[in-house]
């Protein structure tokens, strides 16, 4: 199969030959800046792009007021059973859980996790100007919790809120991506939807049909 | 499996002017979003550097494509090269046979479609599932999918409504979220039984090895997440430099597809976690004959938005079905007589009236007008359109074009031509396709070349 | 929109402008061409008409006969070539000369004498610096935007400005006006059903407007979107003018 390699990188290089000789620089890649908002403002921005989704936001004073209302949420969605990521921020949140059946997502199998009602996440970083929270998953079971419960509730710290998908956005990709840690970065956005029937909108296609991000002010 | 423009499609279109306008009156909506997303942005700026971006990436794919495969491989990946479809299929049947699997669940994934994966895959005893919704129901109907982003756009709720009672059991509804709620729960327990997943490719970034894939419904992050094995499909087009240029791509692909800010899930792959077998198959399939040549090479800069296809007046009344393969629409167009073979597909080029359209929504600013009427050309060079009258009466008319005595010559003669034309109330050949739904304007008794000299 | 527009570039005031006129125009619409005339001598702007002119070559490149359209493409440029400046009352033609000759042959005669065409509109408002022709029109107008003209030369604020201008004209905008109209030479022979639907769209835009007159750059598009209405409603009060037809009255 080596010669489909040399096959295909020869037919690209001669079909490249006209530019052969030229030197080529990228160009600049586009940054997208930070603004001069303050954290509480973005994540009020973040809050009403979440909203405009069909996504929740909650921005909550410490991890007691967070575990309160995310027990209230999950209350409201009949959640009994919650998964948690291999996350201490998250796993430290589960603890005030009480009255949940919450387990550890590493503990369970696939199967277990399709019946978990809610999974728990943590958001390394949000992105304010589209509501959008990014996990970093780097386990097999860590992996399918963003997508086979059908609620959805990422925690986050508030300092963690930027602009848009700027740089510094972005740098909690490139560390895992460089330093060799694996799996996936996922930046999700609002609960799963699709529109493939008539462009008729429909919330939970594949993935959670709700999703909450609980944003702490101080973690 | 027929690539020229498929007229019988276009009829069957028009022989249901309910079903085509609901369709025209969807695609334009998808515009009218589009352009209201773009109007919150920098969107020129942003077009234009993303152009750049994919100018460099296709000018040095050959360094990129190396530099990707190292990348990867170091976190875990495998990688694969296909010259041809049928390599690329090999690939995938022997992926399978290697982790013994039975079933295969399937992200969105517009390459699969070209090999015709699911086929072979099928005949090799593997049951294959499509995932996304819109392929999960042309899938069901046995039917190709009509549009890049949306499918199944060409069958109403009530199709699919019948369609799911006669192939999923269920009681009729045309409710759309009690239909992709019975699809979801179908393929809840494909995804648990399946070996393999496999999806496509957004972009490839060749600094880090990550691959970048977008979607909405999360189909693609199940179909990655929960078999065993996962194998990414990507042509070769699809590598971008560096992790920096992400959000650029990520800030406009929605926007241009749906509308949409952002779509739901940005995946970025970073490599294979513990217990996972991850594969990359990097497919040319005569991508290399779109690039070899300067003025079709930006094609190959297309980020399978489908907006071109939103705003074409040709498509939105034609259909994904008249194009004949698996691109429709003015990418289209462009891309399939290369990859298929000027002969079989030189005729889609020249179903269009060079508008521009699609340019203007392009999020990448392919040239695409400019594509189609050079392609036109390499037809016509290839004979395929040659021995035709049209091209028989191009010559002619040249060389009656040549001087001034000739073209006064045959205006007159054109004049008669007309003047009998009306007399017996018929118009030979194409002129009878004009007469049919348009009056004929009547040449005046004195052209401006005659009152000119007249009066000068 | 993808066009590069002309840059300001200085006409001297008596230099000589060729009439570049479409074939179609020296045969089907001869007024066209008389319109220009009356119209350059009203902007004391001397016109000339290099007789030998036949054809650009545009219906030969679009069909893909290169050879073709080359081979008329340099004919063009020998009539033209003596010429600073010279203006077309068609987008589609204009865009043929300015675009596609150095799209086929950068370094050809034909793509340097290209380069000096002008669409009406623009060269009206980008070269002479006139948005206010003295132009005198009464009626409801509506202005179709063809393709060519709005996309490769980006002439269409040109024209509408034009419009706009004209005393007595009560200018409307057309729904949908960046839709093609349909006709795309062969296209409109070729594949009359789908020339036709789009004709009919654009039909239907122009009776929302309640114009009286229909007005383009283009009279290819014209000849179309008439044909098309004449044979459906034979009764249509409805007129069909080029821009220099309007441009040119008093």
């Amino acid at each position: 199969m080596n010669d489909a390699r040399s096959g295909v990188l020869a037919a690209v290089r001669e079909a490249l030959m006209d530019l052969n000789g030229r030197t080529r620089t990228p160009p600049p890649p586009t940054i997208f800046g930070e603004t001069d908002e303050s954290k509480a403002t973005l994540a009020q921005h973040f809050a009403t792009e979440l909203q405009a989704v069909a996504g929740r936001a909650f921005i909550v004073r410490d991890r007691a007021e967070c575990g309160a209302a995310l027990a209230s949420y999950l209350l409201a969605r009949n959640v009994r059973s919650v998964a948690v990521q291999s996350s201490p921020f998250a796993q430290d949140i589960a603890l005030q859980l009480d009255g949940f059946g919450v387990t550890s997502a590493v503990n369970l199998d696939r199967p277990e996790l399709e019946r978990c009602d809610c999974a728990l996440l943590e958001a390394r970083s949000l992105l304010a100007d589209t509501g959008s929270a990014t996990v970093i998953l780097d386990n097999s079971q860590d992996r399918v919790l963003p997508y086979l419960p059908r609620t959805c509730a990422i925690v986050a710290e508030l300092d963690s809120l930027h602009a848009t998908f700027t740089p510094q956005a972005l740098e909690c990709i490139a560390d895992t991506a460089s330093a060799g840690a694996r799996g996936e970065a996922l930046i999700v956005t609002g609960p799963s939807r699709t529109a493939d029937i008539e462009k008729v909108l429909v919330l939970g296609a594949h993935g959670p049909g709700a999703l909450a991000v609980f944003i702490v002010e101080q973690p | 499996m027929t690539t020229s423009f498929n007229r019988k499609e276009v009829a069957r279109a028009f022989a249901h002017p309910v079903a085509a306008a609901g369709l025209a009156a969807t695609l334009e909506r998808s515009v009218q979003s589009a352009h209201q997303a773009r109007a919150q942005i920098e969107w020129e700026t942003l077009r234009s550097a993303a152009h750049d971006v994919k100018a460099y990436a296709i000018a040095n794919l050959d360094r990129l494509l190396t530099q990707f495969e190292s990348q990867f491989t170091q976190r875990g990946g495998g990688v694969l090269w296909a010259q041809t479809a049928d390599d690329a299929v090999a690939h995938c049947l022997d992926i399978c046979r290697r982790h013994h699997a039975t079933s295969v669940v399937k992200g969105k994934s517009m390459v699969s479609e070209e090999l015709g994966l699911n086929e072979h895959l099928s005949r090799a005893g593997i049951d294959v599932v499509e995932t996304d919704l819109g392929e999960f129901i042309v899938q069901l109907a046995d039917q190709r999918p009509s549009h890049i982003v949306g499918p199944a756009l060409h069958l109403s709720r009530q199709d699919i409504g019948k369609l799911f009672v006669a192939k999923l059991g269920i009681e009729y509804t045309d409710d759309p979220q009690t239909l992709m709620s019975a699809a979801r729960t179908r393929l809840r327990a494909r995804y648990m039984q399946a070996q393999v997943g496999m999806t496509g490719v957004n972009f490839a970034v060749a600094e880090t090895g990550t691959i970048v894939v977008i979607e909405n419904e999360g189909n693609g992050g199940l179909s990655s997440a929960v078999p065993p094995v996962h194998v990414f499909l990507m042509g070769i087009e699809k590598v971008i430099p560096r992790l920096a240029d992400v959000p650029l791509f990520v800030r406009i692909l929605a926007r241009a597809a749906t509308g949409q800010k952002i779509s739901t899930y940005t995946h970025h792959f970073l490599g294979a976690e513990e217990g996972k077998t991850v594969y990359c198959v990097i497919v040319n399939a005569n991508r290399t004959k779109l690039l070899a040549d300067p003025k079709t090479r930006q094609s190959l800069y297309c980020i399978r938005c489908g907006a071109c296809l939103n705003v074409c007046p040709i498509y939105r009344r034609a259909g994904g079905f008249a194009y004949g393969g698996t691109y429709a629409g003015p990418i289209g167009a462009v891309i399939t007589p290369q990859l298929t073979g000027i002969n079989q597909a030189g005729e889609l080029p020249f179903v269009s009236t060079l508008c521009g359209a699609c340019q203007d929504e392009c999020p990448v600013k392919i040239d695409l007008p400019h594509q189609l009427v050079y392609l036109r050309h390499r037809a016509v060079e290839h004979g395929a359109a040659r021995a035709s009258m049209t091209s028989r009466g191009i010559a002619a008319w040249a060389r009656a074009m040549r001087d001034l005595p000739s073209y006064q010559r045959s205006v007159r003669w054109l004049r008669r031509a007309a003047a009998l034309g009306r007399r017996i109330g018929w118009y030979p050949g194409v002129l009878a396709a004009w007469t049919k739904s348009r009056t004929l304007p009547q040449p005046p008794k004195e052209s401006f070349k005659e009152w000119w000299e007249r009066t000068r | 929109m993808a066009a590069t527009f002309p840059a300001p570039v200085q006409y001297e005031a008596g230099e000589h402008v060729a009439l570049f006129l479409p074939c179609y125009c020296d045969v089907l619409f001869p007024d066209v061409g008389k319109a220009m005339v009356a119209l350059f001598s009203r902007l004391e702007v001397p016109l000339e008409y290099p007789m030998e002119q036949t054809c650009c070559g545009q219906p030969a490149f679009n069909a893909g006969h290169w050879d073709e359209a080359g081979y008329l493409a340099t004919g063009f440029s020998r009539v033209f070539a003596e010429y600073r400046w010279i203006v077309v009352p068609s987008g589609s033609c204009g865009a043929m000369a300015r675009t596609f000759y150095s799209y086929m042959d950068p370094a050809s005669e034909a793509a340097g004498v290209g380069a000096r065409v002008y669409d009406l509109a623009a060269f009206i408002v980008n070269v002479l610096g006139r948005t206010d022709v003295g132009a005198h029109f009464e009626g409801r107008v509506t202005y179709h935007d063809g393709c060519h003209g709005r996309r490769e030369l980006g002439s269409s604020e040109a024209a509408i400005t034009l419009l706009k201008a004209v005393r007595g004209l009560d200018y409307v905008e057309l729904p949908h006006i960046d839709e093609c109209c349909g006709f795309g030479g062969m296209f409109a022979v070729k594949y009359p059903e789908l020339s036709v639907s789009m004709g009919q769209a654009k039909c239907a835009a122009i009776a929302q407007t309640g114009a009286q007159v229909v007005t383009s750059g283009d009279s290819s598009c014209l000849m179309h979107v008439e044909g098309l209405m004449r044979a459906s409603q034979p009764a249509t009060k409805s007129r069909f003018m080029h821009l220099a037809q309007i441009l040119a009255a008093t």
